[in-house]
């Protein structure tokens, strides 16, 4: 009986092409969005850090008054006053009220005036983060050998006006200081409910500053 | 009649070839978002420098303000603030990006020693100026424009730099800054 073979529509071999070649697009692209699902949360967890330590920092050089912040690492808060000797009431409510924001758990001491710069905190998505600030005091005594000096030349002469740290300030907590040296790090994980602490790929990423002793 | 073998190929490679504009799409949207990230960090960086220049300045001002008038009633000319330079003293001095800083960390004992740094940068005032002086009255105010410059080194020969520009006025007598 005669066969038509001029009719219309795919073969067997071009159906089982065509999956081949589907199978061999499909492969990768499974693999890529797996990854990229990776990457977003990836990216996002990089996000929250940065914004935890920009608002941390962003509290510490513009908001929190200088002599509240202690040295140490972790670096301390408080809100009493070691030269009126008294403890002050808007500084303590905004120590109270942004350092648990700024570190999350953990940065409580045994003094309700007291805080310290160090705390785990997790975000909406069960990511765990610890933030820790560090405070060096580049007061004259730690740093007698290389002190940071304040000079300004004299027009016409060439000598300059000279000041070490002890000859424009006062001692306060056993210190001629006018700048502290601020460190702030975000450590993160990048596995769910895991501390960072304990994830040998943890990441991590810092902000530096500085602070002027401008309220003396 | 027209022949259409092969056509489920040629419907198949269009399919592969979309999906492929859209992949690449994705993961160029990704990189970007990586990219980001890392500059916000550099210019943040960068950012907080500027700023700590500033207040060092504001500090000098503060501390010195008679002297910082006399040097520009008495014709001196250049920066009188040059000196506001954070690579000038070792406390400040930041340094550029290096393998060492790698291992900073302030949750390890001993890998956050008090002289180091987690990463490169350097803020100075670029230029001190004085706007004007008033002192007619009680208080003898002088105006300042101060202009500070910060740079963070981001590695692989990248430099992230901030600038900020200040009017201020200061009082010449008690160092009091508006």
């Amino acid at each position: 009986m005669y066969r038509n073979r001029n009719r219309q529509g795919i073969t067997f071999v071009e159906v089982i092409l065509a999956f081949l070649i589907l199978g061999v697009i499909f492969l990768p692209i499974f693999f890529f969005l797996t990854g990229a699902v990776k990457d977003t949360e990836r990216f996002y967890t990089e996000t929250t850090a940065i914004s935890r330590a920009k608002f941390i920092m962003d509290s510490m050089m513009f908001q929190i008054p200088w002599w509240a912040i202690k040295d140490g690492n972790p670096c301390g808060f408080t809100s009493y006053n070691s030269v009126s000797k008294k403890t002050v009431a808007g500084v303590s409510s905004l120590v109270k009220r942004a350092v648990p924001k700024m570190f999350g758990d953990g940065c409580t001491t045994g003094n309700p005036e007291e805080f310290k710069g160090d705390g785990l905190f997790v975000c909406r998505k069960g990511f765990q983060y610890r933030a820790r600030a560090k405070v060096v005091d580049l007061d004259y005594d730690s740093t007698s050998a290389n002190p940071v000096v304040f000079s300004i030349p004299i027009p016409g002469s060439p000598n300059r006006h000279e000041f070490q740290i002890n000859q424009l300030v006062s001692k306060r907590d056993d210190k001629f200081n006018l700048i502290k040296k601020i460190v702030v790090q975000v450590k993160w994980s990048n596995a769910k409910n895991k501390d960072p602490d304990s994830d040998p790929l943890a990441r991590s990423i810092f902000l530096v500053g500085f602070k002027s002793d401008l309220e003396g | 009649m027209k022949n259409r073998r092969g056509v489920a190929i040629v419907v198949v490679l269009f399919f592969a070839f979309s999906i492929a504009i859209i992949l690449f799409f994705m993961a160029s949207s990704n990189t970007n978002l990586a990219y980001q990230n890392k500059q916000t960090l550099y210019q943040m960086q960068a950012y907080y420098l500027a700023h700590s220049g500033m207040q060092h300045a504001k500090l000098q001002l503060r501390l010195l303000p008679k002297e910082t008038y006399e040097f520009f009633a008495k014709s001196g000319t250049g920066n009188p603030y040059a000196d506001i330079d954070s690579t000038n003293y070792p406390p400040t001095a930041m340094g550029v990006f290096s393998k060492n800083n790698a291992g900073y960390d302030l949750f390890k004992p001993n890998k956050a020693p008090d002289e180091k740094f987690p990463y490169g940068g350097r803020y100075f005032v670029e230029k001190l100026e004085l706007l004007g002086s008033h002192d007619r009255m009680k208080m003898v105010q002088d105006g300042y424009r101060v202009v500070v410059k910060a740079s963070v080194d981001g590695g692989r020969g990248k430099t992230f730099e901030e600038e900020i520009n200040e009017e201020l006025i200061v009082s010449r007598f008690t160092g009091g800054i508006k």
